[in-house]
């Protein structure tokens, strides 16, 4: 399950176990500084192992898988936009993911603009002229792909580590020139 | 900075600083004098000057001014609306100023939802601004439902009969005018049937007139037990009654009509120590293909009602 090799990606929800019953004493939470510790030192040890591009890529689809599997289960599956941008802001706050705000909305051209402020992955960074939240890129295309039912994609244009104080992502169709 | 404090106390004591090195860093202090006063002083001109503290510090006041003025140039765009420019944060200034912009820029987003009429965009995070806003929303909201109730309410009024609630003769001609054409263009049927109630007059002169409203209230209730949703019912006047049956042919309007007949018949409308019984003629009638106009197809059905009458009253009677 958590080690056989594969060609392509095989993450289930049911592989988050049931934490309520593994810790019974110290609960279903912890820290952003824990998750950070995990991701960034994974980050660190991919790109010495493989490169940049290869980092970003892995990132990437590891976001998109957990964005599907988040979706399929803990939203409603709203077939109105509207409503799924009202749960999904709803659900990242409860689960202290994020602020989630639109900026731009077009629902003919299928192309948004997202803010997240107070990201789980990046705010309070150090400044250094990088946007780092390529997980969250897949994770937001996901989402979208799996809402509208067709291939989307998502990319950060501002980020806290770049000097802004949200993170934009622009998301649009897959198939679309960026 | 530190290093022009030092730079001053050594002019101030006047010795080992050459002429053009004080010109220098008084220039610098001028230029920092006109930063502070609010002027937009431009960027030193370090030109020849030699690679020495006095002209790194120069660099370093160009930096700064440089970084002032996006700050002045994000926040003046910003005051006037304009949440379009590119704020190049280099200052923390600047990164509270594009945490603003991104704030604006969803707020102008939500106003945009709630203009489309979705009121339940709320703005968090932003204290006192936060209340007021979700407060104007809410009572947006709250004013949009009682004009739509109020519009709900004038167009019951202006549809229905006040005292049985059925629909007036205005709405009811309304709805046969467009049933009539719809019915021609798919090559539908619909049926018509005109009912008046017998000796009605002489039910207000015996019983008085808030009896005779009793027993028209009584008539109507009977009538929509038996209708289906889609049929419709109005008061022409008086005690005349019209329905309209779509998607009904004759044979099956002829059963309605039967079916009300009886119930009337042996309807009793209890009025303080009284029963009132009344009974009803009924005229049926279908529309044809040959129609020129709904007129042809009530003038049919008031043919039959007229038989009806004739014929003994309570009654049904058909021209198909």
């Amino acid at each position: 399950m958590f080690k056989e090799e594969r060609k392509s990606l095989q993450f289930d929800w049911s592989h988050l176990g049931d934490i309520t019953k593994g810790r019974p004493n110290l609960g279903a939470q912890t820290t952003v500084a824990v998750y950070r510790l995990m991701q960034f030192t994974l980050r660190d040890a991919i790109i010495t192992h493989t490169d940049v591009a290869t980092a970003n890529r892995i990132f990437y689809d590891a976001g998109y898988s957990a964005g599907s599997a988040f979706y399929e289960h803990l939203l409603k599956n709203t077939y109105d936009f509207d409503g799924f941008i009202a749960e999904l802001q709803e659900t990242l706050k409860t689960l202290s993911i994020g602020i989630l705000r639109v900026e731009s909305s077009d629902l003919l051209q299928h192309r948004f603009v997202l803010t997240v402020a107070e990201d789980l992955d990046c705010s309070g960074l150090p400044m250094n002229d990088e946007s780092v939240c390529t997980f969250d890129e897949g994770f937001i295309a996901a989402l979208f792909s799996a809402h509208f039912g067709m291939k989307f994609k998502a990319r950060e244009t501002d980020c806290w580590c770049t000097g802004d104080r949200v993170c934009r992502f622009e998301v649009m169709p897959a198939n679309v020139q960026s | 900075m530190k290093l022009c404090l030092q730079m001053c106390n050594l002019k101030k004591n006047g010795d080992r600083m050459e002429h053009k090195d004080i010109e220098r860093l008084d220039r610098i202090s001028a230029h920092i004098h006109a930063l502070l006063h609010n002027e937009q002083p431009g960027l030193l001109d370090l030109t020849g000057q030699p690679e020495d503290e006095i002209r790194q510090v120069g660099e370093f006041v160009n930096t700064l001014t440089e970084a002032l003025s996006a700050l002045t140039n994000a926040a003046h765009h910003l005051s006037i609306g304009d949440m379009d420019s590119q704020i190049i944060a280099k200052l923390p200034a600047c990164h509270h100023l594009k945490n603003l912009q991104a704030t604006l820029r969803h707020l102008t987003w939500q106003t945009g939802q709630i203009a489309k009429g979705d009121f339940s965009q709320r703005v968090e995070f932003l204290g006192e601004f936060s209340h007021s806003f979700n407060w104007m929303v809410e009572q947006l909201d709250a004013y949009r439902q009682r004009i739509l109730g109020q519009n709900q309410e004038l167009e019951r009024l202006a549809t229905t009969d006040p005292l049985t609630g059925v629909y007036n003769r205005r709405y009811f001609m309304d709805y046969a005018t467009k049933e009539f054409l719809r019915s021609l263009r798919y090559s539908h049927t619909f049926s018509v049937i005109q009912m008046d109630i017998d000796h009605f007059k002489k039910i207000n002169d015996t019983y008085g007139h808030s009896i005779g409203d009793e027993v028209l209230k009584a008539f109507t209730a009977n009538c929509l037990e038996v209708l289906r949703d889609c049929d419709v019912l109005g008061r022409m006047g008086g005690e005349e009654f019209s329905i309209i049956l779509p998607e009904t042919a004759l044979s099956g309007a002829l059963i309605v009509a039967e079916r009300f007949r009886q119930a009337i018949a042996e309807l009793k409308v209890y009025v303080d120590d009284r029963i009132v019984h009344f009974t009803v003629s009924i005229g049926v009638t279908n529309l044809r293909q040959d129609d020129a106009g709904l007129e042809a197809v009530l003038r049919r059905a008031d043919e039959a009602l007229y038989l009806a009458k004739n014929g003994g009253r309570n009654k049904v009677v058909s021209t198909g």
